[in-house]
């Protein structure tokens, strides 16, 4: 046992670090997570948290039994693995592809264009894209008819709802994810490229070899915090963007009980789903954490 | 690094600015036609007949903005939760994040305090039990009501601890030979080798606290007291107006329903990260020498 | 002897005392002596109590004006539009001319515990009540109200009401059966002050552009087939003359129900009652009663059918916008102010938006609101749908002066209507500004139908040309009327014309209850337990078939599936939980 090894014994300085995040963590998170036994009450706001007659599952009953409960989880699934794929495709392969620009200035201005989006609420955007992704006189439709496109109809067609929910959002977030994975490409030692041009690769082959391995680590970590989300999908876009008439594939969750429940004030039936959600998500990280650490040998936190 | 400028090379560069640019153009086509709507008359709004460029121009809406006193207070509400927040979470995004970095067998309890955390990024008590949670604990009405319950943002701790684990082992080693406790360890070394990420994270926590609006309506008791962000979705989202059956009350409603002044103070909202960001920005892309550590 | 003169005084004296009494004895709140205006806190029925001191000041000075000595503070709260203009100089909702009348007249000090943005007022509300941190007395809607009840929570006024209530504010509540005070009612109990409700007016109108009329030499619509014929030609025979294909027959957005460009009018045309807004929480429905006293709810009824034939057959004629369904009411109204849409079903309100600025930005603009017609030789009736309560103003078990609030609430319907009435308190106009005062007030009660009754004033006034007996809220309108002269003057004060004006919309509501032929919902009590959990799922079901069917994605007879379909999946037990209610005529 070297005399460093020792150091590491002295960990009392490391309680103290985490006491302050600890406290207002148990107080403001774990405090408030008593609050979900709202799910399982007839609830009645007056009567405080803890005041209302208790139903067990009730509640959890009644949202399972209704008829439209099994289409709007198929929907925020398929949705949600979508978003997912897309945002790890666009934003690494723009962190790629801007690793690469020379001129400073270039990389810096698109940088900045490209996290804009993300400024504007969906209220907002809601209304931009109704006009931009109009059937009659969209701007959209309109690039699509000078290649002889049929106009295609986003907003109100089935089939294709999902995809524009998809598409839009990763306009509006890829900026968010491409500066995390450029700063980790930035973290990457430059001592491996500079070994590796050595030994004779190209810039495709640096790439491949050693960028996206060195950003592997923060992939996993960032897929593994969105594979926690995997049940939200986006209610405020999906509010601002939806109708009627594309329920049936672009109604999810959130949106569902939303307009079934919330709107009425159940807030037991609220928070049920909410539960519901939070258990699902916790067995899909704890499997992810799991495997990552038994067949990878790391350790997503 | 040597580059050989053939033909293919030059394609392949071109290519790859051409198709940047236009991902850059097809961000910012919206926010221009906010900036235009913000800069027309109503009339032309009204009449859909601005795209990118403002038609009719005006600045009507901007005196209309600045002269209005709550604008102003809320934006220096935000200002100031801006500040307080983002110093708060940064500190103790790094003091939870530097331990959690940390090996299990040099920090037994590790696993355990980040199960812990993490826990929290997935169960939530939901609006109602954090009011009053938020109530018990007088924040309400208050400017701390809008930092303390997320003062720990667990994302960024994750983030973070991340990185630091990415870090040389040397660099402890031999702090600790030199006789550094954690503490010196983590203010001399590893804060300021994770400028990168706790740039990134900086700049969400700034973005963050300036956008967000509803803990600013909800755990405020007068309008007075909000943000810029809540006093802006008062704004933005339309009132119903089929619930109103006085003319008058109905006219003067409609008059405030003006789309340049609502896509002026979204400009004016969005303004001042737009300024943050580029000062943030060079720690992403600069790389850092990392050969300070001798073998 | 003292001679005539002496005589003719005393004689004169007699007669203005005599005048004075019958003045007294005449005045229409009678609960009110006609003390001087400035004076209210003696103008109780127990004048002679108040002016004795052997009596304890802190013993309720009773009655409905009642001044309190010392001075109690009640609480409440308030909601706001944070950005609606600059506020009045001086005043705010804390602090203004409402809160000092009250500390001087009545003794009580308003005090306002919290102020939020209109949108989270409900969220808000909530959350105060489980966080138990609720005032003395707040507003809340139809489904907090039944949860307070629910948990015994607020105070029973059935007393209070009787005793403190004035004269006026009984009046106004108890107008044309008092729908608003039965829906507060519960098991007999008074259990709040209604803010609104039992009232009908809300029918749909067809606006209509004249110059697009004109241009294709079309006549208004005398049927309902007419109204088809004259959506086919606007959507089809380049009605603006600007030889491009932009044009809408029928402009609609997919709230469906809304009563903004909406259907309730189409549909009333063929005798048909649905109403179930897209947006709303599905627990206003309409229910009728069938031959046999039963409830029945009016969206089931078969001539919704018939009229969604017609509808479908007018989308396939392309007179209806092919992007409806993905139009909401706002894109509606700016696709109207686009000029892309020159008819559509709506409520008066739609003059004032989105068309009312489109006469100034195009003086050819010719919008015209016209009754609906019918589709046959039935006279047509219109529904006025959700005219049940949905503000309820509840007093807190906890509060120590409940009656406090009466007077409150009296105290503002006599500032506004009543002897004392105060146009500083209703209305201000400063440096161009309206400000609306009344606003600041923390319950505010209004004598019904004003808007009826300021019209047929102003239609009054339009004829004999004397303007004199106008209320206040009715010579705006004047003014903007005669600004506008016709079209020959200020084109933007043009909504009034458009409204109040000879050819006014309000005309024609004021027909409509004059005559009757309207249809409401029968059951006046709130959302029952099943309206509530099921009414959001049923909704939608019921909007989407009808977009569906409306688009021809479906066949007209989808619309049967759905009637089981609703029967089955709640239906029927909404009416029978109506029916088991005594809450049902």
């Amino acid at each position: 046992m070297t005399p460093a090894r020792g150091r590491w014994r002295q960990n009392v300085p490391l309680h103290f670090m985490l006491l302050p995040g600890l406290i207002l963590t148990l107080i403001y998170s774990y405090g408030s997570m008593l609050g979900n036994v709202i799910a399982f009450q007839d609830f009645l706001p007056s009567r405080g948290l803890f005041g209302s007659d208790w139903v067990g599952l009730e509640n959890f009953k009644y949202v399972y039994s209704l008829p439209q409960t099994g289409q709007v989880i198929r929907n925020t699934l398929f949705i949600s693995v979508m978003k997912m794929s897309a945002g790890l495709i666009v934003p690494i392969a723009t962190a790629l592809l801007l690793n690469e620009i020379a001129k400073q200035w270039f990389k810096r201005t698109v940088q900045t264009l490209v996290y804009l989006p993300h400024f504007m609420s969906w209220v907002i955007l809601g209304g931009i894209l109704h006009d931009v992704l109009s059937p009659n006189g969209g701007i959209v439709n309109e690039v699509l008819g000078l290649f002889g496109i049929e106009p295609i109809y986003f907003l109100g067609s089935e089939r294709i709802f999902p995809f524009v929910l998809v598409g839009t959002n990763e306009w509006k977030e890829f900026g968010f994810s491409t500066i995390v994975y450029l700063a980790a490409i930035t973290s990457i030692n430059p001592v491996l490229y500079e070994s590796a041009v050595i030994d004779g690769a190209n810039r495709w082959q640096q790439m491949l070899r050693i960028t996206l391995p060195g950003m592997l680590p923060i992939i996993i970590l960032m897929s593994t915090l969105s594979l926690g989300n995997i049940l939200n999908a986006g209610f405020d876009q999906v509010f601002n963007l939806y109708n009627p008439s594309v329920y049936t594939t672009g109604d999810i969750i959130d949106t569902y009980v939303y307009r079934i429940a919330l709107i009425n004030g159940q807030l037991a039936v609220g928070t049920a789903v909410g539960l519901f959600k939070s258990v699902i998500s916790f067995f899909l990280i704890a499997i992810s954490y799991t495997m990552a650490y038994r067949y990878a040998n790391y350790r997503i936190f | 690094m040597v580059q050989q400028k053939t033909i293919g090379r030059r394609l392949t560069a071109g290519s790859i600015y051409l198709l940047l640019a236009l991902l850059a153009l097809l961000c910012i086509i919206p926010l221009l036609n906010v900036l235009a709507i913000s800069f027309s008359s109503t009339k032309a709004i009204d009449q859909g007949l601005v795209t990118l460029w403002p038609v009719e121009f005006s600045v009507r809406a901007y005196h209309y903005v600045t002269g209005n006193s709550t604008f102003m207070t809320s934006a220096a509400v935000s200002l100031k939760r801006v500040f307080l927040g983002t110093i708060i979470n940064m500190v103790l995004t790094v003091l939870v994040a530097y331990p959690l970095s940390l090996e299990s067998k040099n920090f037994k309890p590790r696993t355990w305090y980040v199960w812990f955390f993490v826990f929290t990024m997935l169960f939530h008590g939901g609006l109602v039990p954090n009011y009053v949670v938020v109530t018990q604990t007088h924040l309400i009405d208050t400017i701390w009501a809008l930092i303390i319950p997320g003062a720990v943002p667990i994302f960024n701790v994750v983030l973070v601890l991340n990185f630091m684990r990415g870090l040389p082992k040397e660099l402890a080693e031999s702090a600790f030979i030199d006789g550094a406790g954690h503490w010196k360890l983590l203010g001399r070394i590893i804060v300021p080798l994770s400028k990168p990420v706790l740039a990134t994270v900086m700049l969400f926590t700034v973005v963050g606290h300036w956008n967000e609006w509803f803990a600013g309506i909800i755990y405020m008791n007068s309008p007075k007291h909000y943000p810029l962000a809540s006093f802006l979705q008062t704004v933005m989202v339309s009132i119903d107006i089929t619930k109103i059956g006085n003319p008058i009350e109905l006219a003067e409603l409609v008059k405030l329903n003006n789309r340049a002044i609502r896509a002026a103070e979204i400009f004016l909202a969005a303004l001042p990260v737009l300024l943050v960001y580029p000062f943030l920005q060079r720690y992403f892309i600069t790389g850092i020498v990392m050969g300070s550590v001798k073998e | 002897m003292f001679g005539k003169k002496v005589s003719k005084g005393l004689a004169s004296l007699l007669i203005l005392a005599m005048v004075f009494l019958a003045a007294a004895c005449s005045s229409d709140n009678d609960q009110a002596t006609p003390a001087s205006s400035s004076d209210v806190s003696t103008s109780t029925p127990d004048a002679a109590q108040s002016n004795n001191p052997s009596q304890t000041p802190a013993v309720a000075l009773d009655g409905p004006f009642g001044k309190y000595s010392p001075e109690i503070t009640v609480t409440t709260v308030r909601q706001v539009n944070p950005s609606g203009g600059k506020g009045m100089p001086g005043m705010d909702i804390d602090s203004n001319i409402w809160t000092d009348a009250f500390k001087k007249d009545l003794g009580i000090n308003v005090k306002n515990e919290w102020i939020v943005a209109n949108q989270q007022y409900t969220d808000k509300i909530t959350v105060s009540m489980v966080a138990q941190s609720l005032p003395d007395f707040y507003e809340v809607n139809a489904q907090q109200f039944a949860t307070l009840v629910k948990a015994d929570q607020i105070a029973d006024l059935t007393d209070l009401y009787d005793k403190y209530a004035s004269d006026m504010l009984k009046g106004f509540l108890e107008y044309s059966g008092g729908g608003g005070l039965k829906s507060s009612t519960i098991n007999g109990k008074l259990m709040a002050i209604p803010l609104n409700g039992g009232t009908v007016g809300n029918f749909d109108v067809l606006w209509i552009r004249n110059d697009w009329l004109k241009n294709l030499g079309l006549e208004p619509p005398k049927t309902m087939a007419d109204v088809e014929k004259i959506a086919i030609a606007f959507a089809k025979d380049d009605p603006d003359g600007n030889h491009q294909n932009d044009t809408i027959g029928l402009g609609l957005s997919n709230e469906l129900l809304s009563g903004y460009h909406s259907l309730e009018g189409f549909f009333n045309g063929y005798h048909a009652y649905p109403y179930n807004p897209a947006k709303g929480d599905g627990t206003t429905l309409t229910i009728l009663k069938d031959n046999q006293g039963n409830p029945v709810w009016a969206d089931t009824l078969p001539e919704v059918k018939t009229a969604l034939a017609h509808l479908q057959s007018l989308y396939k004629a392309g007179a209806i916008d092919p992007e409806f369904n993905s139009t909401d009411g706002g894109k509606a109204g700016n696709l109207t102010t686009q000029g892309k849409m020159g008819m559509f079903f709506g409520r008066w309100q739609m003059a004032t938006w989105p068309i009312n600025n489109m006469k100034k930005n195009d003086p050819k603009v010719d919008w015209q609101a016209y009754r609906v017609p019918s589709s046959d030789d039935q006279p047509v009736k219109m529904l006025s749908p959700g005219g049940a309560t949905t503000k309820f103003m509840v007093i807190n078990k906890k509060a120590k002066n409940p009656e406090a609030v009466f007077k409150l609430a009296n105290y503002f319907a006599d500032k506004l209507n009543g002897p004392h009435q105060d146009e500083s308190y209703h209305q201000v106009i400063q440096d161009g500004e309206t400000h609306q005062v009344f606003t600041f007030a923390p319950i505010q009660v209004f004598a019904p139908n004003s808007n009826g009754i300021d019209n047929a004033d102003i239609q009054e006034a339009l004829k004999t040309g004397d303007a004199s007996k106008l209320k206040p809220s009715a010579e705006v309108y004047w003014k903007g009327i005669q600004a506008y002269d016709d079209g020959k003057g200020d084109l933007g004060q043009w909504m009034w014309y458009a409204v109040f004006g000879p050819k006014g919309a309000y005309n024609l509501i004021q027909e409509i209850q004059d005559s009757e032929s309207y249809v409401q919902t029968l059951y006046y009590g709130n959302p029952t337990p099943t309206m509530t959990s099921k009414g959001g799922a049923l909704r939608d079901l019921e909007v989407q078939t009808m977009t569906k069917i409306i688009m021809g994605v479906e066949p007209v007879e989808a619309w049967d599936d759905f009637v089981e379909k609703w029967h089955k999946q709640g239906g029927d037990q909404i009416l029978q939980e109506v029916k088991d209610s005594g809450q049902f005529k």
